[in-house]
């Protein structure tokens, strides 16, 4: 039955037509990601008018390209610019931007293909065989366990502060705070607006990570002369990792893929969260953990191949269940609709040969992005070796047009900017940014799961208590957040931390 | 005494109690989150502010030779820059702002400066508008 | 005084009278010749979602009827608010129309201190063909209720027992399940999500009791959830084995998400019937009708200008009637 399906998957997408579509969504797809202020999702949701035209199998075949390229197409601004291309990558920034500075900016980039590939193509592959079963156990998480799943990913602040542990806190409850500016997800209150409209939904994400990162980057640029490069050893290095390399870092790649599938299955956190929880795995289970931020290639493969788990993985509710697992594959959802496919059992049924073609499409947009990689990414490399002067109001323009495509809104531009100096500011005084994404990407998790959990356990008349604790899934993830707190605390008290500020 | 990190805890502790303030005045069901976050968050401060921060290595001399003259012209042209937009419009202000930050930043080459202003420009112009159908501001100008 | 002449007077009243044929011509030329640019239909949510759709797929045949390039902006934030702001404060011109949404504007509206109230004020109404019913739906494997009647005794046997998730808070699928307790004293507890996707979710893993949606969700969801009941007046043929609440209880309760297009109040009165007459061709046209229903578009008979501006007013005096709910369960501030 399977095999009958793959088969007629196979026949529709095996037509040059739709090969060339799917290498297109994977080539725009990545550049476009690469793009510092066009996240994937925009990416996305950009195109998915254009598709509109095209024939359902094909328009979605183009949207996954877009996505799996676009995941991977981030980490090269990371990379090379130590600004997110789409805030997957964000976690790519540390370890990949050192290695640019340390000359290793191609291995960097190999690395990053390496494992983006590894990542997408074992996601694809779980999608492919194993989505209705995925979404079984993704059902089973309800409020109360996504609540706990929320306080673990909290738990990654203490991996990611530099020496002083106040300072991550401080700007973790930052997030956590400016998370709370808005609409109440349960009462529609609003919440510090003061009125302005544009706060009504809060501070775009994307808004607020354009601003931190790529604005106070531009601004860390302009720091040095104009015409100065912004890397001072001004070598790339050979892009290809090396098998021996990318056999030692498996293991890595294995695991880090094995979360993004897991968190992107699990509609809610997304491949942000999913990137920082593989780095911060890594970081754990490594012997040199004090070493990760310095430029290590487990810095990069860990989030990259979890970010890249994630686009299979975030597929399985979406396509099985019609619930999409991110920001990205809501997106996406939008295509599917367009096109007036039902989301869920019929599209396995009924439209088994678009659904199974889709499916097939990425596994060869891994195939695609990687190959457009390593031929292009040592041209692309040559960009760290553009003059500050003019990189930093490139960066600030593209910014621009990032901020304002999210919502036509100039205003949002000017919350970009103000965040941007935010982001200067606590850069220069030494405070972690990374605690403000997660906090702004976890709190409302957090309160509405928190909220509701309280609502439901009351009309059932369960006392509160028994709810949250005696869950199987939600003790599972305490005892975790439990073991990660602890291994934190125990760590800091007996390693140096080198980086002073953290990430 | 007056440390950088003081300064910061000091400022950040005045933002959580002018927000604590604030959200007294909402009903109960949504204060209590954000106001058991203020209240951890200005205990955090508080600690900072007590413990003035770290020590950093070398003290705070390298930090003050950055020269903020750069700093601030770049954040100055690109407000002039974001409000250009909505009165003359996209294309002509990010072609006028790249002109002239990257020559205020220091590029003497003028070919460089003019490639990369009509360059992106056009770039971003082609790309937003024609191919993602994205409503570029329009002004006066275009 | 003797300088003012007669004379003097006769030359400035013709060149007043003059210049203001002149202008008024003009507009009439303007108002004739219209349209000789592109028109900016506005959407208030996020590309992607069932509005962005509705207009992408009406487009063609706007345009075709038009005869100039239309295009969708979308400008979503606030639940709509945002967007509609944008619509009413457009110059009236007829150069930008938009799509609202019922009841979620009323709701905004009387939720907030909008821009655009009172509605019908600050739109004129050109016309709505799209109108998607609630839906009531359960799990399939719940015993406890075989038909909508089942549920309602339910409920009302015990009171806020029963866990409503539905899309909101303040939305279509929240004040359906006002009108049903208001007409038959039943009482839910209802549990706002983001969408009714996750609503659907949190119903299949067992985490809510009830789901007020909307048609294409019980296709959707179809193998594991049931509807118990429509909220339209007769069946609705997307889903033609649902049967209406009147059929099952023998009170009847509309309730949909209805999608319309207006534009700013006060535009020229040529310009607004060139508006009406487009809209009604491209609607009625087979062509459309087609590619809509095969895209699972939830359309009904068109209604042009004054029939639109009915059903605001009605939706209106609807969601009037049920403040009380949402202000008792703190949705809404008085």
């Amino acid at each position: 039955m399977m095999l009958e399906n793959i088969a007629q998957g196979a026949s529709v997408i095996f037509t040059p037509y739709n090969i060339f579509f799917c290498w297109l969504g994977s080539s725009a797809g990545l550049l476009l990601g690469a793009t510092p202020g066009i996240s994937a999702t925009m990416s996305i949701a950009l195109l998915v008018p254009m598709t509109f035209a095209l024939s359902p199998a094909t328009g979605l075949i183009m949207l996954g390209g877009i996505y799996c390229g676009a995941i991977y197409g981030g980490s090269i601004a990371s990379i090379l610019l130590r600004t997110p291309g789409t805030p997957a990558s964000a976690a790519t920034v540390y370890d990949g931007y050192a290695m640019t500075q340390k000359g290793e900016a191609g291995k960097a980039l190999g690395l990053a293909i390496s494992a983006s590939v590894t990542g997408g193509f074992m996601s694809a592959l779980v999608l492919l065989f194993a989505a209705p079963q995925v979404a079984k156990v993704a059902l089973k998480f309800r409020s109360a366990e996504m609540f706990w799943l929320v306080i673990f990913g909290l738990t990654i602040v203490a991996s990611v502060t530099g020496k002083s542990i106040v300072k991550g806190l401080i700007t973790a409850l930052l997030g956590l705070v400016l998370a709370t500016i808005g609409m109440h997800p349960m009462t529609g209150f609003m919440r510090f607006s003061f009125g302005f409209a544009s706060l009504y939904d809060g501070i775009p994400f994307i808004v607020a990570l354009i601003g931190l990162f790529s604005i106070s980057q531009a601004m860390v640029l302009v720091e040095r002369g104009g015409e100065e490069k912004q890397v001072t050893v001004p070598r790339i290095g050979r892009v290809f990792p090396g098998w021996k390399l990318l056999y030692k870092l498996k293991w890595t790649m294995i695991r880090s893929a094995l979360i993004g599938i897991g968190i992107g299955a699990v509609p809610g956190p997304g491949a942000t969260i999913s990137a920082f929880v593989a780095y911060d795995q890594a970081k754990r289970l490594s012997k040199t953990p004090e070493k990760f931020g310095t430029g290590i290639p487990e810095g990069v493969v860990a989030p990259e191949a979890a970010n890249n788990g994630v686009t299979g993985g975030s597929l399985i509710p979406m396509l099985t269940l019609g619930i999409p697992g991110n920001e990205c594959t809501a997106a996406l959802l939008g295509g599917v609709m367009i096109h007036g496919l039902i989301p869920g059992p019929k599209l396995f049924t009924q439209h088994a040969p678009i659904t199974y073609a889709f499916m097939l499409s990425m596994i060869l947009n891994e195939l695609f992005y990687s190959s457009f990689g390593f031929l292009f990414v040592k041209y692309l490399a040559k960009m760290v070796l553009i003059p500050r002067g003019i990189l930093a109001p490139v960066i600030v323009v593209l910014s621009v047009i990032g901020s304002y495509a999210i919502r036509c809104s100039l205003t949002d531009v000017g919350f970009m900017l103000g965040m941007g100096l935010l982001g200067y500011a606590l850069r220069k005084l030494k405070f972690p940014l990374v605690p403000i994404i997660l906090g702004m990407i976890l709190g409302p998790l957090a309160e509405e799961n928190l909220a509701r959990s309280i609502t439901i356990a009351h009309a059932r008349g369960t006392n509160l208590l028994f709810f949250f604790i005696i869950n199987p899934i939600a003790l599972v993830f305490m005892i975790i957040t439990g073991l990660s707190l602890g291994w934190s605390i125990y760590k800091r008290a007996t390693t140096e931390v080198i980086s002073e500020e953290g990430l | 005494m007056f440390s950088k990190d003081r300064i910061a805890a000091l400022i950040v502790l005045s933002i959580c109690s002018f927000l604590l303030i604030v959200s007294l005045s909402y009903p109960a069901e949504v204060s209590r989150w954000p106001q058991a976050l203020l209240i951890l968050l200005g205990l955090c401060s508080l600690h900072l502010l007590i413990t003035g921060g770290l020590k950093l290595k070398g003290g705070d001399a390298g930090a003050s030779k950055i020269p903020k003259l750069r700093i601030i012209l770049l954040v100055g042209v690109s407000i002039v820059y974001i409000i250009c937009i909505g009165v003359i419009g996209f294309v002509v202000s990010t072609f006028g702002f790249l002109l002239s930050m990257t020559y205020l930043l220091g590029i003497k080459n003028k070919y460089y400066i003019l490639a990369t202003s009509i360059l992106i420009s056009a770039f971003t112009y082609t790309l937003f508008w024609h191919i993602l159908r994205i409503g570029l501001p329009r002004g006066i100008l275009f | 005084m003797r300088k003012f002449s007669m004379g003097r007077l006769i030359v400035l009243g013709v060149l007043v009278l003059g210049l203001s044929a002149l202008f008024l011509s003009g507009m009439a030329i303007a108002e004739r010749e219209y349209p000789t640019g592109p028109v900016r239909l506005t959407v208030s949510y996020a590309a992607g979602g069932s509005t962005d759709a509705a207009a992408r797929m009406l487009i063609p045949y706007l345009e075709k009827e038009l005869g100039v390039p239309v295009w969708v902006q979308n400008l979503p934030g606030a639940g709509g608010e945002i967007g509609w702001t944008t619509l009413s404060r457009s110059k009236p011109d007829g150069y930008t129309i938009g799509f609202i949404n019922m009841p979620a504007i009323n709701l905004v509206a009387a939720a907030r201190d909008t821009a655009f109230e009172p509605i019908l004020e600050n739109f004129d109404a050109i016309g709505v063909n799209i109108s998607d019913p609630n839906t009531i739906m359960v799990r399939r494997d719940d015993e406890r209720f075989n038909t909508v009647n089942d549920l309602i005794e339910y409920a009302k046997q015990n009171p806020g027992e029963l866990v409503l998730g539905a899309d909101g808070p303040l939305s279509d699928d929240q004040l359906a399940m006002y009108k049903i307790e208001q007409a038959t004293g039943a009482k839910f507890t209802y549990v706002p999500y983001k969408g009714g996707a996750p609503a659907a979710k949190a119903l299949m893993g067992a985490e809510t009791d009830v789901l007020i949606s909307n048609c294409f969700d019980v296709l959707q969801f179809e193998e594991h959830l049931k509807a118990l009941a429509v909220l339209w007046p007769e069946r609705y043929p997307l889903i033609p084995d649902v049967p209406t609440l009147q059929e099952e209880t023998g009170i009847e309760i509309v309730g949909a998400s209805t999608r319309g297009v207006c534009a700013s109040a006060g535009i020229p009165a040529g310009v607004l019937a060139k508006l009406k007459q487009a809209f009604y061709a491209a609607t009625t046209n087979p062509e459309y009708i087609k590619e809509a229903t095969e895209r699972n578009l939830t359309l009904i008979e068109p209604r042009i200008g004054g029939d639109f501006g009915k059903m605001i007013e009605d939706e209106e005096r609807a969601v009037g009637e049920l403040l009380d709910f949402f202000v008792e369960a703190g949705y809404i501030k008085k």
